[in-house]
């Protein structure tokens, strides 16, 4: 399972194609760079469908399947990170559907543990109590609605390059992106309702 | 985590999409652990040497073939290969002719494509390990489209319907009875399951059989 380090390493679109073309000599050096520079979005996708160490070992099945497919990686349309994600997407549905997710925390005391007493302790906690209904409604959302927020409000990937990755048009994404939402604030209100 | 140089688009004009953001934003500090990084590593070393392997073994074989002595002998058995697959038809392929084999591809990604034709019409190899693996319901549909084709006045025939493979694999054979002189253009689309006959309109992968 993963763990803190000061060696965590996002790369800039430069680096990054400079590494990725390393890479496709089968550099090991470049492969891990480009297994550090990823490593925390696709733990955080894994992490939300997927138990803690299943979701380590889907990421590791994601970069196994890419240093074995590296060779048909071509920089047009979505980029690296947009192929991992849809690497990433594969791997989680064909290997792992009928592992089960972990329970989200909803308990005040574990949503304050770390925090300090006082007037910013209070802030903290609310933003993440905030955070917690949010991420609970998000998970009862379907799996094609989380998918597509997934990809398009937290990878921060274009519409076209999340159509690309779910066989969709940049249209239809951009129409299934507000009615996510839609479901997001209506679960939200329901949560908060209740 | 999109490339920076990812095809622009216009931010989500809705408060709740950056609420979801920062209340699902990976924590940067995350790092695999040291075990794992050795065996991504091993992986690419391993690639590496099948490369060198691979690309040491032609090399082996172009170097003897280019041997003066060996040419003679070769010019004789490439003759009689020819002649003998000319003799026995095999050029029309094993069941007639083959139509297209070639690429086929679009924004889902790539893959092989071979028709053949056969006495009940034609015969269709698919082969791509590039489309997503679609949500429970969904699926993939490969049509012949011919010229003005419309949602309106369709021009189109479906040669079946398929999910990739538990390994991410799409290698399914259809028969359709179809004349690509007619209808040239081969589509796959992706359908939402949503009971509409009619094709989606969403095209992940095309070829254009030109005789």
């Amino acid at each position: 399972m993963g763990g803190s380090s000061s060696r965590a390493a996002r790369l800039d679109p430069t680096t990054l194609r400079q590494v990725v073309e390393r890479a496709r000599h089968h550099d090991p050096d470049a492969w891990e760079s480009l297994y550090r520079h990823c490593y925390p979005a696709l733990y955080a996708y894994a992490g939300r469908r997927l138990s803690p160490a299943v979701a380590d070992d889907a990421v590791s099945d994601a970069l196994a399947r890419a240093i074995e497919r590296i060779d048909r990686f071509e920089w047009r349309g979505a980029g690296f990170d947009a192929w991992m994600y849809g690497i990433l997407r594969n791997v989680v549905k064909e290997r792992y559907r009928h592992v089960t997710t972990q329970a989200l925390p909803t308990d005040p005391a574990q949503l304050a543990q770390g925090l300090v007493e006082g007037e910013d302790a209070s802030t903290a906690l609310l933003a993440r109590t905030e955070a917690a209904q949010i991420r609970r409604a998000f998970a009862a959302l379907s799996e094609s609605d989380q998918d597509l927020l997934e990809l398009r409000v937290i990878a921060g990937l274009s519409a076209v390059e999340t159509g690309q990755l779910l066989g969709k048009e940049a249209g239809a994404v951009r129409m299934a992106q507000a009615r996510a939402l839609d479901r997001l604030r209506a679960a939200l209100r329901g949560g908060l309702d209740g | 985590m999109g490339d920076h140089d990812a095809p622009f688009d216009e931010p989500i004009d809705d408060p709740l999409a950056e609420s979801l953001r920062r209340s699902l934003e990976p924590d940067p500090t995350l790092v695999p652990s040291a075990e794992r990084v050795a065996a991504v590593r091993r992986a690419a070393e391993r690639r590496a040497a099948e490369h060198d392997r691979n690309q040491n073994g032609p090399d082996s074989l172009r170097n003897a073939v280019s041997s003066r002595s060996l040419r003679p002998l070769i010019a004789a058995a490439a003759l009689i290969v020819v002649g003998m697959f000319a003799a026995l038809g095999l050029d029309r392929g094993p069941d007639g002719d083959v139509e297209y084999d070639g690429d086929i591809a679009g924004p889902g990604g790539d893959g092989t494509l071979r028709v053949v034709e056969i006495g009940i019409g034609r015969l269709v190899d698919l082969d791509t390990s590039d489309l997503a693996i679609l949500p429970t319901g969904e699926y993939y549909e490969l049509w012949f489209v011919g010229p003005d084709d419309t949602p309106d006045a369709p021009n189109r025939i479906s040669a079946g319907t398929f999910h990739p493979d538990a390994d991410g694999r799409s290698q399914v054979s259809f028969t359709a009875a179809v004349n690509p002189e007619l209808l040239p253009t081969v589509e796959i689309t992706a359908e939402p399951g949503d009971g509409d006959p009619r094709p989606s309109g969403v095209v992940v992968m095309s070829a254009t059989i030109d005789r």
